[in-house]
């Protein structure tokens, strides 16, 4: 660890290295693999919503010129085990299956029932229109009142009433709290279905290997460590399932679990001796892809006592999770870590209820269902401030922890690390000018403008435990997944740092936040590192990308890796010295080990890797030769669930502070952003551009959430949506600038106070664009209580719908 | 199938392509020039877009056929030699305009057009021209300044 007068990288403008194949074009992704003989894998999919399947004939399309093999649900479930989902760890098991291909019924439109593997994608795609399926049509289940209607059809037999999960926590003395209020604040909010749409689309190439029984996968699957668990459904031991990771062009938690293309592959590529190749289409990325987020409807409570102090949140969730539980509880347990937001609350009542429907399943977007808990929070403050006659920023200033308050333990029993929430929500109005910007909203009033100025201060949690997954599934744990990350760093024989990483990248970027600590703990310069990836086959303990964890994470494993290098060239150099290993001191300057108050005698980094390379004679004895160090960085502070709450899940703790201002316009209902500040506080900040990127980036897609995106589920169970046509996700057009200022309280438990930052954006500005909307909209009097707020919603709320 | 006779990133070259293949198909499977990328095939996105005529198109609604005597510029033909960057490449590198990179080659292809038919283009042109290419990761703020920053790279090179 260095202090911060001491950095040399950490915290400087550092142009990535991931950019510079990309600007060539020369990024390497899934579609990109061309292997010898490779063959085009094309879904059959069901154009019901819900129906039985009652026959599949392959023979038209099998005898199609290039078609080299057709398989259906049949043959999956013939000759595969099912697929490892979270249903498994529920106790008992959740009997909800996810088929690779549907064999008995199709549980969404879109799902897949046969593939078709040829010598290109378009003989596949004919051969693919030549496959008969039979249907018998079923009522189709969009949404969770359908589900839990009397005598509903059932998604799947297992589960009766459709109903998966229904559990009551109180996380400390709600009722105590709901007693003492003053003033109850009641809401209804609703989230439907969004998606991270990354612009490339999931996709892998399998490649069996007939001797030796070995499977290869090329995808841009963005956590390898999930592979693992493919080899149980194929039948093949662990270790020879193999992952070779692509840029990732991408994902926002789509590609954290996607293995049906890749068992369908993996039986093609044995089938046919050949690798093949399978990449969705936009289409089907949308519509029926692994890929959506949370799906929910909220009712909810917040206790206050006579000074605005909130005392207590509670709120029945019904979540739609679609046709399987693949990632079980997760968007419903994940949020709780931050379930309090940064406000001193002290008690949290939740009642989760978990349905089934004929959508595709649930996955994660970006947040783990945190940007639609904060979206809830912030919906209950305002109302609150609005039932108070309180500005927005005196209820938070009433209820923000204080800086002296950490670590904070919440009531669901995850620990806050660190903070200064006042001094971000001051620093955030003064740099939006909010007094200048209310004066200006009178102005426009008068003129008959609707200006608002919405605030939202939020939460941005990082570093999960994996035990997120099934917190809820209230079983005796006993284990707590603490998803470690591991990098291995080498310095060869002419003293080159190469630093392999065990997780694949989406360019977020974590080669050059790699390169970066190598730099910092060791002097070299982060420019003459290279930085490498693993595959699975010799990887090992990673999570990849996910829940903004890969900051922390990786510095921890990076720079451990570095300091056991340190520590192995020591005692060599000592040797070579002629001096005590505990004489020596690493400077970072010269790169070398110079011996205590003799400033002559150095060995340098060469000199060392050079003997430590090449002349084993020279070694000191009880070393070997070589520098090299693979590092497991463990979750730094994970604790078992206990009898009344949680324990620690996701204790690095970012905040931030949104204020944008918009104009609405109220002939048309569109929404004009007129600025965007930011008070930003993600621990110390490792690469500025990078945060920079990740910040707008997430805002960008916060305000999709807010305005825009919706996979909108019709009657018959179809989808509105489908594509880009539809599913609009923000353009240059709809993009304010974003003006940011960085606080920096380092995190206590991290690499140089480091936290996560990869989800932040998105879970604040959905909160922050409808508060803004809703005081656009105040003198009309309505309450928002859902995204996407569409020109049409918002038209009618101006008629006067939805007034209080 | 048809005889083509096109010239890339300034080469000849004649192939025999099917009715249907598009431009992006072509490029990326029969040339190998796999940095023209394909987000959602059916012109929305942008990730596709090359430059024909001095003018960015999307490859995945051109057929290779409606190619045949054209001179096409992709991202591989950006970057003056195997170590130097041209300016808005470059440009993207220093402004953190790139995040994952799929929608870079596109990006890149029509902010070129937009700077040689207009060296010095306001904020606002820079949105008009580009708004048909979709990001996802990165925000479209940098790339403003990325392309802003290209033109001011320009100015100073060629007074």
């Amino acid at each position: 660890m260095t202090s911060e007068r001491d950095r040399r990288f950490v915290g400087q403008k550092r142009t990535t290295f991931e950019s510079a194949r990309h600007v060539r074009g020369r990024g390497k992704f899934v579609a990109d693999i061309q292997l010898p003989g490779m063959l085009h894998v094309v879904m059959v999919r069901s154009p019901h919503a819900h129906a039985l399947i009652t026959s599949v004939d392959t023979s038209e399309a099998l005898a199609m010129p290039g078609v080299h093999a057709v398989i259906t649900g049949a043959d999956v479930r013939a000759r595969t085990e099912p697929i490892f989902t979270l249903a498994a760890l529920h106790d008992p098991p959740l009997d909800i299956p996810l088929p690779a291909l549907a064999h008995d019924k199709a549980r969404y439109k879109g799902e897949a029932v046969a593939a078709v593997a040829a010598t290109s994608r378009a003989l596949a795609e004919d051969a693919a229109e030549r496959v008969r399926v039979q249907y018998e049509p079923l009522p189709p289940i969009t949404n969770a009142t359908q589900a839990m209607a009397e005598g509903a059809p059932l998604v799947h037999d297992g589960s009766p009433g459709n109903v998966i999960m229904h559990r009551k926590y109180d996380f400390g003395d709600v009722e105590g709290c709901f007693e003492r209020a003053e003033t109850i604040v009641r809401r209804k909010l609703s989230w439907p279905r969004q998606t991270g749409a990354p612009l490339d689309t999931f996709g892998c190439v399998a490649q069996w290997e007939p001797g030796t029984d070995e499977i290869t996968f090329w995808s841009n699957h963005q956590s390898n460590v999930l592979l693992w668990t493919l080899g149980a459904t194929l039948g093949v031991p662990s270790h020879r399932v193999r992952g070779i990771s692509c840029d990732i062009g991408g994902a926002f938690g789509g590609k954290f679990w996607q293995p049906r293309g890749m068992v369908v592959c993996a039986l093609l590529s044995r089938d046919t001796g050949r690798p093949v190749r399978f990449v969705e289409d936009r289409v089907e990325h949308l519509e029926s892809g692994d890929n959506h987020g949370e799906d929910r409807t909220y009712d909810a409570e917040l206790a206050l006592d006579k000074d605005g102090k909130m005392l207590a949140l509670r709120f029945d969730i019904v979540e739609d999770y679609g046709s399987a539980f693949v990632l079980g509880s997760i968007n419903n347990s994940e949020p709780l870590a931050q379930a309090v937001g940064p406000y001193g609350i002290e008690a949290v009542g939740v009642d989760f209820t978990a349905v089934l429907s004929t959508k595709p399943p649930q996955a994660a977007f970006r947040g783990f269902g945190g940007a639609s808990l904060n979206f809830l929070l912030e919906r209950m403050t305002d109302a609150a401030a609005r039932e108070l006659g309180l500005t927005a920023e005196e209820i938070r200033r009433r209820n923000l922890l204080r800086p002296e308050q950490f670590p904070y333990t919440t009531p669901t029993g995850n620990l806050y690390d660190s903070g200064d929430y006042p001094q971000a929500l001051d620093r955030a109005l003064e740099l939006a000018d909010v007094d200048g910007w209310r004066h200006y909203q009178k102005d426009a009033r008068r003129e008959g403008r609707a200006i608002g100025i919405g605030l939202a201060t939020c939460q941005e949690r990082s570093v999960q435990s994996g035990s997120a997954l099934w917190l809820m599934f209230d079983q005796n744990h006993g284990r707590v997944t603490t998803a470690a990350e591991t990098a291995t760093c080498r310095v060869d024989g002419h003293g080159k740092v190469t630093v392999a990483l065990h997780s694949p990248s989406l360019g977020t970027p974590i080669e050059t936040v790699a390169a970066t600590v190598v730099g910092e703990e060791l002097g070299v310069n982060p420019g003459d590192v290279s930085v490498r990836h693993l595959d699975t086959a010799v990887a090992g303990p990673a999570m990849g990308p996910v829940a903004s964890r890969m900051t922390v994470m990786l510095s921890g494993a990076v720079s451990g890796a570095i300091h056991e290098i340190r520590e192995m060239m020591r005692p060599i150099a000592a040797n070579m010295l002629e001096a005590a290993p505990d004489d020596l001191v690493w400077n970072k300057d010269e790169l070398g080990y110079f011996v205590k108050g003799a400033p002559d005698a150095h060995a340098s980094m060469a000199e060392i890797a050079h003997v430590a390379y090449s002349s084993a004679y020279l070694l000191p004895d009880g070393t070997r030769s070589g520098l090299e160090s693979t590092y497991t960085f463990d979750h730094p502070m994970a604790t078992l669930p206990n009898g009344s709450d949680w324990g620690i899940f996701a204790p690095i703790i970012g905040h931030a502070v949104h204020i944008p201002v918009v104009e609405v316009d109220l002939e048309t209902g569109g929404v004009t952003f007129l600025d965007y500040a930011v008070v930003h506080d993600c621990g110390t900040v490792m690469n500025p551009d990078a945060v920079r990127g990740q910040l707008i980036g997430g805002i960008c897609q916060g305000i999709g959430t807010a305005l825009t995106e919706e996979l909108h589920y019709q009657d018959d169970g179809s989808v509105i949506g489908r594509d880009f046509r539809s599913y609009l996700i923000p353009t240059f057009l709809d993009m304010p600038n974003i003006r940011i200022e960085h606080l920096e309280t380092p995190s206590p438990f991290t690499y140089n106070g480091v936290k996560g930052v990869g989800e932040g954006g998105r879970m604040v500005a959905p909160a922050a664009v409808v508060s803004a909307v809703e005081d656009a909209l105040s003198t009309f009097g309505c309450a928002i209580d859902e995204v996407p707020m569409t020109p049409e919603k918002i038209l009618g709320w101006i008629d006067g719908k939805n007034r209080r | 199938m048809k005889v083509i006779n096109l010239v890339i990133n300034g080469k000849s070259t004649t192939s025999i392509v099917g009715d249907r293949m598009t431009l992006a198909d072509y490029l990326r499977d029969e040339q190998g020039l796999t940095g023209t990328r394909l987000g959602c095939e059916q012109g929305v996105c942008g990730a596709c877009t090359v430059i024909v005529r001095k003018r960015p198109v999307r490859a995945c609604l051109y057929l290779a056929v409606q190619a045949d005597g054209q001179e096409i510029e992709t991202i591989e033909g950006l970057a003056p030699n195997a170590t130097e960057l041209s300016p808005i490449q470059d440009a993207f590198r220093q402004g953190h305009a790139v995040q994952c990179g799929f929608c870079t080659s596109g990006m890149l292809l029509t902010a070129k057009a937009l700077l040689d038919e207009n060296p010095n283009p306001d904020e606002d042109t820079i949105r008009d021209w580009m708004h048909g290419n979709i990001c996802r990761c990165v925000g479209y703020q940098q790339i403003i300044e990325a392309v802003q920053l290209a033109a001011e790279q320009n100015a100073t090179e060629t007074p």
